[in-house]
């Protein structure tokens, strides 16, 4: 199974990906500029219990 | 009485590649705090739940709802 970055994260629809609201950092996506997809969160966590092993 | 014991779910197929299904959150502050990317054909049945009060679908997908059918649209 190959991953795209797409399968893990998209692009902000309310600041486009810049992370800048009106009145910075876009509060939509909380100045990150993208929005983690369920799988995107789940190898994050998987990566985040197992890195320090 | 709540005649419901679940909470209300929909269900969106994707219409074509790339539809984003995308949750913003219950509360004060309304953020996206989960997306889901369907290709076409791919079907997800999402459930309103205590972190998700609203569901934003971008592209072209089928919606069924309990209040009825919609079709989204893809960008012009």
């Amino acid at each position: 199974m190959v991953l795209a970055t797409d399968d893990l994260e998209i692009t902000c629809p309310s600041c486009k990906g810049t992370g800048e609201g009106d009145a910075a950092p876009c509060e939509k996506c909380s100045g990150k500029g993208v929005i983690l997809t369920g799988q995107g969160n789940t190898l994050l966590h998987f990566i985040k219990k197992h890195l320090n092993e | 009485m709540n005649n419901k014991p679940l909470a209300d779910y929909i269900v969106i197929k994707a219409m074509q590649d790339g539809v984003n299904v995308i949750g913003l959150t219950r509360g004060a502050d309304t953020r996206f705090h989960h997306s889901e990317k369907l290709d076409k054909g791919e079907v997800i049945i999402a459930q309103f739940t205590e972190h998700t009060s609203a569901i934003k679908v971008r592209g072209e997908a089928f919606i069924q709802t309990s209040h009825g059918e919609i079709s989204s649209d893809a960008k012009k």
